[in-house]
């Protein structure tokens, strides 16, 4: 069965083109001057340019974190391009002046921006690179006063609600590519769902990467108002690239009292060959704040690129009865490391947080769950309950897991488990026997292994990520 | 490096620095000399390290500590009071120095060759078996404070159960502290032959002493087929610090049974090492970990899986009453060739008091895929329904509460292997968890 196998584990990245757009981008390095290009070149107010000077001022100040389970090259940041905007022509009115090369881009993506859109009645704001380039369905999402644009537009539009908001989950002091990104994140969306409304579609981003050796900085801010409820997706890939490519987003999410916020990722970047040449580092902090009463914050994640993935989903509920969720699947292939995993704080009363993690390790690579659970001492009624199983594929990965309980009160009940296992020489027989090739039991096997995760993923999404592990992974089993 | 640790570990050196001329061996002068050269060099655990991120030892580096006093009487009948009636020998150190005086071997019955340093460095074979093992079970996770135990031993109890000695003989080796603000560094060493069986209970227990630091070092290899069980109470006094450092090497076959119970100290430290080093080999680790008064107790486990075939099991659980603050730190380790590895952890922590905390870590490193793993960790409270069930027995709200206490903690000494253990533990639960 192997060589089947072997066919489609080494399927080559599918993404891995680069366009030809001429980028308008300001010189390698990292000073106060960049910043003040990059704040000027986006014609940002002065507020903004001082949250990023200090931003960049505290970011001096600190280390590079050492303690996750992953090695990478040293990152030279003055390496970096830290501005790079497709070139501004006149202003787009609709779809047909978009650059057509770049709609070629999605096209081979397989996301037809329009027909997409229209068809699974979703909005995508895509960014490519760092600067949103149409935003779809605006005017739909206007006539309920939903706010959904890029972060730009958002700071020229809606500046006091940008400022109300900014780093007030993710403060600039939080870590250390937190702060990289706070000085110099180029563009990303922001969304805003007023009171009691229900969004009445899945908002979208997609995410590319194209300049070579341009790292890559979005910030994504999503409010939502009292008794409002929305669901985000967002959905990555790069084409491929020899040198490594950094990747430090920030994500807030703010809840308000009986606000419900869903967030699904598929993160799909190029995870490097087979040697571990090349690959993005994806750097990511990303966290929600369920701030009102009986607010929901949920996270599902499925992450199968990236050469070294670092990214750990957070919710903050201080809302009494607030609500926080993660369900993740990380799969590592090849040379693929992940350290991934949540951080779930409970402020308020009867809070309560599920965990629910799939990794999923093969080739040689290595995946590690790193969660904390934590109680504060006024948390009274806390729950938590965890769970993360690890599935290994071949005996020459890694599979760990790292969970921290601290717990401060003793009313609080927090539950962890976690089991690992590989895929059974009798499993495998048994379908065998039924007649099903081995391929395709793997393929069940290992939809059944992240069922519980997948079951929260939006429709479109769902199938996406289906396809995706079956694409990087089915039968690895030899 | 905080410049307390610094103040603190050259205190200590200099105060001690006479007891190198103990060590007439060369090889072992050198081994010391080399600790000593790593202790000075290195600095002693803070907070920022990931290791010690729960434990503060900053009080500890305050203190004044001295060398305890030699000679320091001690009441006997105290001493035998504790000596466990299921022993056949009794070794007992005062302030981490053999005491003939207060031990006792029953030369008659026992087969199992015991002795301290000095006696052991006047046999050829006792020798050669110090020099082949000690320092040497689990060379690479030796901690600071390993490393100042090794600097700073003044004795060794060496016990050797040589091959095919099967009795489950109970040696109970009582560590006593004497002292008032001093240190010791007790230091044991057991080597378990082939197809060899021995029980042996580790004791710490304060007589008279306070605000003593005792930091202890225990090795114990165990060859092809043998069997030990082991037990460990700490039960130090309440203002003493206690760092322990279990070094436990497993071969082809052989079973390690462990029941490690913390009920003393102001902060206490655990730091237990156990690895398989041959194919095959079961493991088995019980712990209890009472959390009552301002007790830091912690406890860092680290099992080892290095070759195929390897069994463990391990059941850790605490309870945190008062202002304490209970770690657990449980580490499974399953090397790339340990293949058809088997091991579950399971640690359950038991939150009495508001002001009491838990911090736990059950950690599973894996790099072989055909291995079952499993661990799971809760932290939960007494169920209301379990409390109103006795209460409609007519026991009072205190009283079932204490039941409950016990009841939680039971699971961990239901099996003691020494029988008398059972009540003496059964107390201290019952004291400490008082509401």
């Amino acid at each position: 069965m192997s060589t089947a196998i072997d066919n489609i584990v080494n399927q080559p990245y599918t993404a891995g083109f680069k366009t030809d757009i001429e980028t308008d981008s300001v010189a390698r390095g990292l000073n106060e001057d960049v910043i003040r290009t990059i704040s000027s070149k986006k014609n940002e107010p002065d507020w903004l340019l001082d949250f990023r000077l200090k931003a960049y001022r505290h970011w001096l100040t600190m280390n590079e974190p050492k303690w996750s389970n992953v090695t990478y090259p040293k990152i030279d940041f003055q390496d970096i391009i830290y501005y790079s905007a497709p070139k501004p022509k006149a202003t787009k009115k609709s779809m047909d002046e978009v650059d057509p090369e770049l709609l070629e881009t999605f096209e081979k993506l397989g996301i037809p921006m329009n027909e997409r859109a229209a068809l699974a009645g979703v909005a995508v704001d895509v960014v490519f690179d760092s600067v949103s380039v149409t935003t779809t369905f605006k005017e739909k999402l206007a006539e309920h006063g939903i706010i959904f644009c890029s972060f730009s537009e958002a700071v020229r539009d809606h500046p006091d609600l940008i400022k109300r908001y900014l780093g007030s989950v993710v403060p600039y002091t939080d870590n250390f590519y937190s702060a990289l990104n706070s000085a110099v994140f180029t563009d990303g969306s922001f969304c805003f769902i007023p009171k009691g409304v229900k969004c009445p579609m899945d908002l979208s981003t997609y995410f590319r990467i194209n300049t070579q050796d341009s790292g890559q900085f979005e910030r994504t801010l999503i409010v939502a108002e009292e008794g409002s409820q929305v669901s985000y997706l967002e959905g990555c890939t790069a084409p491929q690239f020899d040198t490594n490519q950094l990747h430090a987003a920030v994500v807030e999410l703010v809840a308000l009292d009986n606000a419900d916020i869903k967030y699904s990722t598929v993160q799909n970047w190029y995870a490097g060959d087979e040697n571990g040449v090349g690959g993005i580092f994806n750097f990511v902090t990303k966290r929600g704040l369920c701030k009102g009463a009986n607010s929901k914050i949920s996270w599902t994640q499925v992450e199968t690129g990236s050469a070294v993935t670092w990214k750990y989903p957070s919710c903050v509920l201080l809302g009494d009865n607030s609500v926080g969720e993660f369900y993740s699947v990380a799969l590592t292939n090849n040379m693929q490391q992940a350290d991934t995993g949540t951080k779930m704080f409970h402020l308020g009363k009867n809070t309560r947080s599920r965990i629910i993690s799939k990794g999923i390790s093969a080739g040689k690579s290595n995946n590690s769950y790193r969660g904390l659970v934590k109680v504060s001492p006024k948390a009274d009624g806390a729950r938590n309950y965890s769970q993360c199983d690890s599935m290994l594929i071949g005996d020459l990965c890694g599979a760990n897991t790292f969970p921290y309980l601290e717990v401060g009160n003793k009313s609080a009940t927090v539950e962890h488990e976690a089991s690992t296992s590989k895929i059974g020489e009798e499993q495998l027989f048994y379908f065998l026997s039924r007649g099903i090739d081995s391929e395709e039991a793997v393929s069940m096997i290992i939809n059944g292994f992240v069922r519980d995760v997948f079951m929260h993923l939006p429709m479109e999404f769902a199938v996406e990520a289906t396809k995706l592990l079956g694409l990087k992974l089915e039968g690895s089993v030899g | 490096m905080s410049e307390q640790s610094i103040e603190f570990t050259a205190s200590l050196l200099k105060d001690n620095g006479a007891s190198l001329e103990l060590s007439q061996e060369h090889w072992l002068k050198e081994r010391q000399q080399e600790a000593r050269f790593q202790l000075e060099n290195n600095s002693l655990p803070t907070t920022a390290e990931e290791e010690w991120r729960f434990t503060d030892l900053t009080g500890l580096y305050k203190r004044t500590l001295s060398v305890p006093q030699a000679d320091l009487p001690v009441d006997s009948a105290v001493v035998r009071s504790l000596v466990i009636p299921e022993a056949l020998s009794s070794i007992v150190l005062v302030d981490g120095v053999y005491s003939p005086d207060m031990s006792f071997v029953d030369a008659g019955k026992t087969k199992i060759r015991v002795s301290n340093l000095e006696a052991a460095l006047q046999d050829e074979s006792l020798t050669s078996l110090l020099k082949d093992q000690l320092n040497k079970i689990d060379g690479d996770g030796i901690s600071a404070f390993g490393e100042m135990n090794t600097a700073l031993f003044k004795d060794i109890v060496v016990i050797h159960v040589g091959s095919g000695v099967q009795s489950f003989e109970t040696i109970h080796v009582l560590n006593i502290s004497t002292g008032k603000q001093t240190f010791n560094h007790p230091r044991l060493l057991l080597i378990a032959e082939k197809q060899a069986k021995v029980c042996i209970f580790e004791d710490y227990v304060g007589i008279g002493g306070f605000e003593y630091m005792t930091n202890s070092v225990s090795e114990l290899s165990l060859a092809a087929d043998s069997e030990v069980i082991h037990v460990k109470l700490q039960r130090d006094d309440d203002s003493a610090y206690h760092i322990a450092h279990t070094h436990v090497g497993v071969d082809n076959g052989a079973s390690y049974r462990n029941w490690s119970i913390s009920v003393g100290a102001a902060v206490s430290r655990h730091n237990m090492v156990t690895r398989q080093r041959q194919e095959g080999g079961q493991i088995d680790i019980k712990g209890l970990a009472l959390g009552h008064g301002k007790r830091i107790v912690d406890t860092h486990s680290c099992i080892e899986h290095t070759r195929p075939h390897g069994e463990s099991t391990q059941v850790h659980k605490t309870i945190a009453g008062g202002r304490s603050k209970v770690v657990f730190n449980g580490k499974v380790k399953v090397h790339k060739n340990a293949q058809q590895t088997n091991s579950s952890q399971q640690n359950r922590n038991l939150l009495l008091s508001a002001r009491a905390s838990v911090d736990a870590k059950p950690e599973l490193e894996i790099f072989a895929d055909d291995v079952k793993c499993a661990h799971g960790a809760t932290v939960g409270q007494v169920s209301e329904d379990e409390l109103f069930y006795l209460k409609t027995r007519g026991l009072d709200d205190a009283i079932a509460r204490n039941v409950l206490n016990y009841a939680f903690a039971k699971e961990v000494i239901d099996d003691l292997p020494i029988q008398s253990l059972g009540g003496v533990i059964e107390s201290y639960i019952k004291e400490q968890t008082k509401t």
